[in-house]
């Protein structure tokens, strides 16, 4: 049985760099001393007064199947005594009931009836990054650094690569956007924030383990939009009035 | 964000894969080497300069500057500055290999760092050398080094395989100003051959986030059932031990050589290395000692041997894998030892 859609908050957001963070791209062609790793770009990005072509950016969907797959390992399907990550065998959860499904869409599970609730934009360098690029990295947008695996035996460097990073201090605005459904509570709310926790204590990216992808989330703004009123109200809110947004 | 501190008790290489050169690179004022924008600087050449560049490109191979040549850098052409630690009189620093950098703040300037990978590089071969050490049956001489590496730190988990290093997360150090970089001269004990290179100074503070909390309490909640895990949770005991057999085996190696300074220079480290705040060493010009299994071969050569046989080479199936060579600063220092403390 579908609900009926209140409105919907929007968390302005921004993520700050603070280790060199890798979100693969895939490269057309292949070249000759070409970098082995780089970056997701986007081809053409308009700011106010200029136009970038291709700038680093991050996808939504690597926040989005980040921190889902972070808030499995501390949320338990409907009914269960196991964390989501534990009790699915390493798959999504597809319960279609818990805080997890109802946020983020039950896994290859066709018969829920519960409307995913979360979005997350696709994050874009701020013109005040895209101009530190310029000045740290000579006109590049990235960094390049060079990793390589010690032979245990003859310490010999084996492996070398290319891979490219978004530097430290890079900051991303974007929106992650919480759809609220009549009957929704402010768990689910709490459960994204708890997401955004999760991943400033983990990483972003590959290679998260040896150093890459450390960020921060800066929330600047929650706007709320009403879709019961006419014409739509959108106001920004604090964070202690998300408990009046869902109601009892 | 950090929990740890790294401290540097000599000075520290770690290269980004690039050798600066004289010809456009750098120029030296005194005892001070600023780095240059290359492109920077070449963006700001008048017509006249451009064109002093092609006479410029036809004296390349000789080594001569291209700011000898059309100008000196402006300021805003210079990237960073260090200063030249050396007691050759005259040096002639053609090239310096480059420590690994990033932004150091939001104004862009250059900060120098020491990546994750390389404080995570040197955990895992000393709780791989602890776990081989005190059991030798898992070497498997026909078996690629690496693979058998990979067998004993994963577990069979739900019919995957789960790599229990992955689960400990080792960030980049923070970007350290690059008032702290120095260029020594580095140079090998038995002969004259040196090279020059950006160090992080002795006795340099920088602070790096370990999350080895997370680590145990995620291998608790797996249930897993590896009969190395407590090895891999004790990492600090394995680097404490690790850090102690490279220490008394340099010691030894310095006292046979009559070289006292480095020979006290050990005795000294000795004293810093604990299982709580454990010495590592990291970066380049630490030795094959320091980033090998080779000291297992000193110490049990019956057991360990075959790992070190050339099983390519035919007839040198027995040579000696210990290195005969050490490469130490001007002053005797040798490079790579931190000291790990945990942040209060």
């Amino acid at each position: 049985m579908s609900k009926a859609l209140k409105g919907i908050i929007k968390i302005e957001c921004k993520i700050r760099v603070l280790t060199g963070l890798h979100i693969g791209g895939s490269k057309e062609n292949v070249e000759i001393g070409g970098i082995d790793n780089i970056v997701i770009k986007v081809p053409v990005l308009k700011l106010d007064e200029a136009i970038e072509r291709d700038v680093p950016y991050i996808p939504g969907s690597s926040i989005k199947g980040k921190m889902r797959a972070l808030l499995e390992w501390v949320e338990k399907p409907e009914g269960s005594m196991q964390v989501i990550a534990l009790e699915n065998k390493g798959e999504p959860c597809n319960c279609g009931r818990c805080r997890v499904c109802k946020l983020f869409g039950a896994h290859k599970n066709a018969k829920t009836e519960e409307p995913v609730r979360l979005r997350v934009e696709d994050f874009y360098p701020t013109e005040k990054t895209i101009d530190m690029w310029k000045k740290f990295l000579d006109g590049d947008f990235v960094e390049v650094k060079v990793e390589n695996t010690i032979d245990r035996i003859k310490g010999t460097a084996l492996h070398p690569r290319h891979q490219e990073r978004v530097i430290p201090f890079s900051e991303f605005t974007g929106f992650i956007k919480i759809r609220v459904h009549e009957g929704d509570r402010k768990e689910l709310f709490d459960t994204i924030i708890r997401g955004i926790q999760l991943l400033e204590d983990d990483y972003l990216g590959g290679s998260g383990s040896r150093g890459y992808g450390k960020v921060k989330f800066i929330k600047e703004k929650i706007l709320w939009t009403d879709y019961r009123k006419q014409p739509f109200e959108e106001k920004t809110v604090d964070e202690n009035e998300i408990a009046n947004i869902y109601g009892a | 964000m950090y929990n740890y501190r790294l401290k540097t008790l000599t000075p520290i290489h770690i290269g980004n894969g690039n050798k600066l050169s004289n010809n456009f690179d750098y120029f030296i004022k005194g005892t001070q080497i600023n780095v240059i924008s290359f492109d920077r600087y070449i963006s700001n050449l008048s017509e006249d300069e451009i064109s002093k560049l092609e006479s410029y490109i036809e004296t390349l191979e000789k080594g001569n500057s291209i700011f000898d040549l059309i100008r000196k850098p402006k300021y805003e052409e210079i990237k960073y500055s260090v200063i030249l630690n050396t007691q050759t009189p005259n040096p002639k620093v053609r090239e310096i290999a480059e420590h690994i950098k990033t932004v150091l703040n939001e104004k862009g300037e250059y900060g120098a760092y020491i990546p994750g990978s390389t404080v995570k590089g040197f955990i895992r071969l000393a709780i791989f050398y602890k776990i081989l050490k005190e059991n030798a049956d898992l070497v498997n001489c026909d078996e690629d080094i690496k693979r058998t590496e990979d067998r004993i730190l994963s577990v069979e988990l739900q019919k995957q395989t789960l790599k229990l290093m992955t689960y400990f997360k080792v960030a980049d150090s923070e970007p350290i100003s690059t008032k702290n970089l120095e260029v020594r001269n580095v140079i090998i004990t038995n002969n004259k051959i040196s090279e020059f290179a950006e160090v992080i100074k002795k006795d340099t503070e920088i602070k790096i986030s370990i999350e080895d909390k997370e680590f145990q309490e995620k291998l608790g909640k797996l249930g897993l059932k590896s009969k190395y895990l407590e090895t891999i949770k004790n990492w600090k005991e394995a680097c404490y031990e690790f850090s102690k057999s490279i220490i008394e085996y340099e010691k030894e190696f310095f006292k046979k050589k009559g070289l006292v300074k480095l020979q006290n220079f050990y005795k000294d480290l000795e004293d810093k290395n604990s299982p709580k705040a454990p010495l590592l060493r990291i970066g380049k010009y630490k030795g094959k000692i320091s980033q090998t299994l080779v000291l297992l071969y000193e110490a049990n050569k019956e057991k360990y041997g075959c790992l070190f046989e050339d099983k390519k080479g035919k007839n040198n199936k027995n040579i000696n894998p210990l290195t005969k060579t050490r490469r130490i600063t001007e002053d005797s220092l040798p490079l790579g030892w931190v000291k790990l403390e945990e942040l209060n």
